[in-house]
This record gives C-alpha cells, structure tokens and sequence, in this order.
C-alpha cells in the first residue's frame, strides 16, 4: 500500500474513515514512520487548536465584564436593564448568584457529551450526570477529561462548584485519544494549606506509595467505582485528574506537588511539573 | 434516577426567557440591549477566554483580551456583519486580537531584549510535549493560516476545535452535508499541516 494522504489522516484522526479502510491504514501505519510523523504532525495541529469552552467558563469573569460594560454605557431604560431580564424588582447583588447558575447551567447545555455518574452502591454504568471539567493548558488535556460526584446516602450528584467536608466523592473518566498514550490515572486534591488527599489510589497507610491505575480509551466516561471521603477543612480544594503515559507514584507526584506550591503557592498552582501528562483540575470550595 | 433530565429542568428555569438564537441576540446588541448582551457574554465567554487562553498560554493577558472582545461588541466598535456564524466571528476577532498583541510585543521585546525572558516563563508550558512539537511562534503561524482559510473551511475548524463540536454538529450549525463538513475539515488540515511542514522544512 502506498502512503496515506494527510487528508486521508485527518479524517482517520476524527474517526471519520469506515471499513476496511481504517484497518489497510492503521496497517500502514504500522510499518511507515513517514505517514507516523505525518499523523503526529496533524495531532499536533489539533492539540494546538483544540479548547474546551466549558472548562473557561468563569461566573467572576462574566460578571466583570457586565460591570464594565455598565460603566461603559449607562443602562438605557429600566425594562432593559440587567435586572429586569430577570424579571427581579430586590436589590440586584441577589441575581449574581443567579446568573452564576445560570452561566453553569447553560455551559452544561453548550458542551456536548454527558458522563456517567459513578454507581452510588459500587460498580458503573449509571444514570446520567453532569461533568465538572477542570481547566488546563496540555495540549493533550484536550483529549481527557474527567467529572465529580458527591455520593451521599446512595445517591450520585454531579459537583456543582461547592462541596461538603464530610461528602464522598466519586469520579469518573474519559480518555478519548489511543494515540495520546496515556494509559494511567491519579486523581488528588490540595486544598489551601498544601495537604494532599489521594482519592486515586486511596491509600489508608500513609507512607504507602501505590501506583496510578490503568485506564481505557474510552470515548464514553467511565465510572469509577470507589467513593472516598477525606477530613477535609472548609476553604478551597484543587483536585486534579493525572493523565500519564508511564505508571507514577505517590511518593513522587506527592514530591513535585509539594515543590510546585512551594515554588508558586496555591493559588498560581494551576499545572504540576509532570512530563508527558494530562493535567484536568477543578477548583472547588469546601464548606462544613 | 435521572440527575441530567433533571438538572436539564433546572436550566429550562434558569435561561432568561427570550434568551434566543444568535441572530437575535445579534440584533438585539444592535439596538443596544443589555439583555441580549448578557446573553452572549454569559453564552460565549468560556470559549472566547479559551481561545484567548490557548493562544497567549497567559491566563492574565487572556481574560484582558478576551473582555477587549466582548466589550468592543458592546460599544460597537466591532460589530458583526451576518457573514458566517456568530460563534466562528467571536473566535476570528478574539485570534485577531491575540495575534495583534503578540506582534506588538515581539516588536516591543526586539526593542528591549532584556524582557526576553519573561516570555520563557509562561506557566511552564515550554515544557509540554506537543509544543515542542509545536513552537510558540509555530502555533502563531497556524493561527494567522488559521484565519486566511476560505469562509467555510475556517469556520468548519473553528467549530470543530474552537467550540469543542462533534462534525454532525458543526454540519447542522453552517447548515452544510456531512460530506462538505468532512472535506472542509480534511483539507484545512491539509493546508495547516502544509504550513507546519513548509515552516519546519
């Protein structure tokens, strides 16, 4: 077989090629480290361009730009105004939260693609739940994400920004891409005071240090099945779903996690000097 | 037990009514309304300031970027034509700004050699493995290619890694067959990976 045309790639890439095609070229592939390079040079493009809005969506930054753009230009007459579309006559600093929700609500609607929520008594497959996607700048974040559940008495409910210090959390995943690589998954919070909580792998023992599990490609999220709960304190939490190509441990994620937040502090912490990784967060707050 | 169908309930209630269409929203913007404005910021902030994110690899300089966007609509000083799709229009003008504001850095660095080493530090992302694949002026260079795309091979790769779509969505949203969807997809590719190659050559 002769070589495969970069448009030929690009729609291999999508998963738009049907039949016997996509075995002849993966074939191909095999045994062409041209067409490889072409392949990696196309995957490259879109991990360059790729973004998911939803994991931009920010109700602070939404409601900064609304200020401005007030003082910006006056309100024109009252049934216009911010307030009204709301159909709100009380004191306006109450839509705020209203329009948070609503700015979550409608990202939810924008992104296609639901997970599935963790089951609530063990195992997968369960109804259908709401995806908290972190935030990150790998190119290869693209292509992973994962979500959160609180899972309390029995029940799975998607993490909605606010989480409670005695909840279980249940996660579950997505790893869209084979040709990423990344076989293995952590899942870990830092909360403000940089203590870290594994949730994946749990280890009761400190001192352990167990390994990332091996995950699938899997286009449909994936539930997995262990609800943990920590002491956590109220304040922020960062939790992050570690995406690698190799099998890491605690003891050395734990290691550079504590040398990123000396190094940039909590707050800036947004990616861990970890090579070759896909790094998804979400920044929650924790309350009593 | 049905957690999306009924949070799905919850956002029915929680969308403003009216909150419609993109061409009405547009319209609506037109005339100065701060409804339809509100929309469209609550609409499509998180893929402006994700575009903006992804191109300057600065969070800070993104949302400045990406609030210039949303508040040069509202003064009108950008205003959209109806050519193409809205969503594609928010993403060219926010790559036009970003592009813009890494040029006008870049003369300011050649100026002042001495700020080089501010761009090294980009919350570490020299360090990732696709953009090593991909250098910084590299990824520049695709997104200006990006932008000189014919109308609706742009706005199909727009839509497709911008906003995040599945190419059944994107053919719905342009109005367009399956088929041009996937050829438009292919050959943009074609001729960025053209880029890429001719550049790296």
């Amino acid at each position: 077989m002769s070589c495969v045309s970069v448009e030929e790639l690009a729609l291999l890439i999508n998963r738009q090629l049907t039949g016997d095609r996509v075995n002849e070229v993966e074939e191909h592939l095999r045994g062409c480290l041209d067409c490889r390079q072409k392949r990696q040079t196309l995957l490259a493009i879109e991990g360059c361009l790729s973004v998911h809005p939803k994991d931009f969506v920010d109700p602070v930054f939404a409601r900064d730009i609304l200020e401005k753009a007030r003082e910006l230009r006056p309100p024109q007459e009252e049934r216009d105004s911010w307030s009204s579309l709301l159909g709100w006559a009380g004191p306006r600093w109450v839509l705020w939260p209203v329009a948070a929700a609503a700015l979550l609500v409608l990202a939810l609607i924008l992104v296609p693609g639901k997970p599935t929520a963790p089951a609530a008594g063990g195992g997968g497959g369960l109804p259908d739940g709401v995806q908290s996607r972190g935030s990150g700048d790998d190119a290869s974040d693209a292509w992973v994400s994962f979500a959160v559940f609180r899972s309390n008495a029995g029940q799975n409910v998607p993490v909605d920004g606010r989480i409670r210090a005695d909840d279980f959390l249940a996660f579950s995943y997505e790893n869209r891409r084979a040709e990423a690589g990344l076989g293995f998954l952590m899942i870990f919070a830092v909360d403000g005071r940089g203590s870290v909580f594994w949730y994946y792998p749990a280890h009761p023992v400190e001192g352990e240090n167990p390994c990332g599990m091996p995950i699938q490609v899997t286009a449909s999220p994936q539930a997995l099945s262990d609800k943990v709960r920590h002491p956590l304190g109220p304040g922020p939490l960062r939790l992050w779903a570690l995406f690698s190509r190799t099998r890491l441990c605690v003891a050395e994620v734990e290691a550079r996690v504590r040398g990123d937040l000396a190094r940039v502090g909590f707050e800036r912490l947004l990616r861990l000097g970890v090579a070759d990784t896909a790094q998804p967060s979400t920044l929650l707050e924790v309350v009593k | 037990m049905a957690i999306g169908k009924r949070l799905f309930q919850k956002t029915k209630d929680c969308v403003p009514r009216g909150a419609g269409e993109d061409a009405e929203l547009v319209a609506g913007l037109r005339q100065g309304s701060e409804k339809s404005f509100e929309i469209i910021v609550l609409r499509y902030h998180g893929v402006v300031l994700g575009v903006a994110t992804r191109f300057l690899r600065n969070q800070s300089v993104a949302r400045d970027v990406a609030q210039e966007v949303f508040l040069a609509l509202w003064t009108g000083k950008e205003r959209f034509d109806g050519r193409g799709s809205f969503r594609g229009y928010l993403c060219s003008m926010t790559v036009h700004r970003c592009l813009n504001l890494v040029r006008r850095e870049r003369l300011h660095r050649e100026k002042m050699p001495e700020l080089r080493e501010v761009e090294a530090d980009r919350d570490g992302e020299a360090e990732l493995p696709l953009n090593r694949v991909l250098s910084a002026e590299k990824a520049e260079m695709l997104w200006d290619k990006l932008l000189q795309l014919p109308d609706q091979m742009r706005e199909t790769l727009m839509l497709r890694y911008l906003h995040d779509m599945s190419l059944e969505e994107v053919a719905t949203s342009l109005g367009l067959p399956l088929g041009t969807v996937k050829s438009h997809l292919s050959r943009g590719l074609k001729r960025l990976y053209g880029l890429c190659v001719e550049e790296g050559s």
